[in-house]
């Protein structure tokens, strides 16, 4: 509660400078204040494109992550399970990890046009590298003594996979698919800015062409709040189901 | 059998790759979609040779390098006050956490209007997201010192500005690497999302004009380039840090 207020104080406080530095600047075309920005967030909200593209954007997200993250997980874990894989894997693993996925929108463009299909491939790809890494890492740190444990107790082959390793690295991929989240937020703007029809980052787009600052800061805005409450709400949902992974002091 | 080792086993299968794609491309046979490793290859040289891949190289990388500097520096001062000053320890957790979920690519448009499609839009864009990203870490690092610490310091005599050099400071410092080290990657990304969007020069711009000219081979080059500066400045970084003296690792 305490927290809540003291947060609540933090954005009341940059509002107000925000306001401040608006009417020093006094060019509201450029600069527009909070309140300019807000008629603007309720004039898109009630024409309905603000819903409309903030659904749009979420959709694309929830649909790649839902085929994204088992992909990921699966892939993740045969190669953190076999060496050999492993090790044929790596190179391409770190090289496509070291490229920015938001180099590749003009390749997805090339080959598969504006589509809805091209954006998706380029979400899954994002989602299911991401967390190809981390649960390959989570397979990888499972302590020797667990797995000898294990083997001591007749738990081998498939059943030492699904009962001692795939519960051991059920962390490290939650902590994938967070990062994953904030990844594919990033990925799903930038396609839709180089070419959508609909979408927060289209809207961002559209305002450019305008030069309508007010509603490319809504855009910015609402971003920022999906991103958030996207991750507030995975955490949360963590938290209340399986607490038993839920990680509270995590570093960020 | 004896399972032939690591290397030889990436090495291998980077060969099989290399040979699978080169068949499908000539199977292809559409340059303008999938160019065959030939051909990329020639673009590559070609691109050296006119110095065109070295200047846009050099351009790119004075971006990621001037905009990463001045976010790492905003963002362990930010992060230190943050995580020391209680008041705003507890307050702007949640900014930061917004602040963090606004892709770069969003900011692109925003920043140019403001000041420009010039190198200060870029540098800006590279130091928002890397600030942004030191700062959480940083800060989380300064809140959770281990009190006892501080007191230890306090109960041996040292005086504020003494705990803060010889307490603070190192019991952050594992912290702001860790933010360092996420923020390269983020410098890329922003990197990138400003020279797709405002593209007049660099690897970015490198990749959306050939996109636009269908020169697939220049698109490739580009993104292996970018690739590889990219992976070079991570590992580099994590060379630099293990050979930091006294740096206690997380």
């Amino acid at each position: 509660m305490k927290g809540a207020l003291r947060a609540g104080g933090a954005i009341a406080v940059v509002l107000l400078l925000w306001e401040v530095l608006a009417r020093a600047i006094d060019m509201p075309l450029l600069a527009p204040p909070p309140e300019t920005v807000a008629q603007s967030a309720l004039a898109l909200a009630k024409s309905g494109e603000l819903l409309r593209d903030t659904l749009a954007s979420l959709q694309r997200l929830v649909v790649a992550l839902v085929v994204g993250v088992p992909l990921g997980a699966m892939i993740g874990c045969a190669l953190g399970y076999w060496p050999v894989l492993d090790a044929m894997a790596s190179p391409f693993v770190r090289m496509f990890n070291a490229i920015p996925a938001i180099a590749l929108v003009p390749f997805s463009l090339l080959w598969f046009g504006v589509t809805e299909f091209s954006r998706f491939t380029l979400l899954l790809y994002t989602i299911s590298l991401t967390v190809t890494i981390s649960a390959r890492q989570g397979v990888r740190s499972v302590p020797g003594l667990r797995l000898r444990a294990g083997a001591t107790l007749g738990v081998v082959g498939v059943p030492a996979f699904l009962r001692i390793i795939l519960p051991s690295c059920i962390p490290a991929i939650i902590v994938g698919i967070r990062t994953a989240i904030g990844l594919g937020v990033m990925v799903v703007v930038a396609a839709e800015m180089l070419g959508a029809d609909s979408g927060l980052g289209y809207l961002i787009m559209q305002a450019r062409s305008q030069f309508n600052v007010p509603e490319m800061a809504v855009g910015v805005i609402s971003l920022g709040l999906l991103s958030l409450l996207l991750d507030r709400l995975f955490n949360g949902a963590i938290e209340s189901f399986v607490p038993r992974w839920s990680v509270r002091r995590r570093i960020r | 059998m004896r399972t032939p080792s690591r290397l030889v086993l990436s090495a291998a299968s980077i060969g099989l790759a290399i040979i699978l794609w080169a068949v499908v491309a000539a199977w292809m046979r559409q340059p303008a979609l999938l160019p065959g490793p030939v051909l990329v290859g020639d673009a590559f040289l070609a691109m050296l040779a006119s110095g065109e891949l070295g200047r846009a190289v050099a351009e790119s990388l004075l971006r990621v390098l001037v905009g990463y500097a001045a976010g790492a520096v905003l963002g362990i001062a930010t992060g230190i006050v943050l995580g020391r000053v209680r008041l705003f320890a507890d307050s702007v957790g949640i900014l930061f956490d917004f602040l963090k979920g606004i892709p770069p690519i969003a900011l692109v448009p925003i920043v140019i209007i403001w000041l420009g499609i010039g190198e200060i839009s870029k540098y800006v864009v590279i130091a928002y997201i890397v600030w942004i990203v030191v700062t959480i870490s940083t800060t989380v690092g300064a809140r959770e010192i281990p009190i006892l610490r501080l007191r230890t310091g306090a109960f041996l005599g040292l005086g504020r500005i003494a705990v803060f050099y010889r307490i603070v400071l190192p019991s952050v410092v594992p912290y702001i690497l860790i933010g360092l080290r996420n923020g390269i990657g983020f410098a890329f990304v922003a990197l990138v999302s400003a020279e797709l969007i405002a593209a007049n020069s660099g690897i970015g711009q490198i990749i959306m004009s050939a996109r636009f000219a269908l020169q697939t081979d220049r698109m490739i080059v580009g993104l292996l380039v970018l690739g590889a500066i990219g992976a070079t400045m991570q590992v580099a970084f994590d060379v630099a840090v293990a050979r930091l003296p006294l740096v206690k690792r997380l």
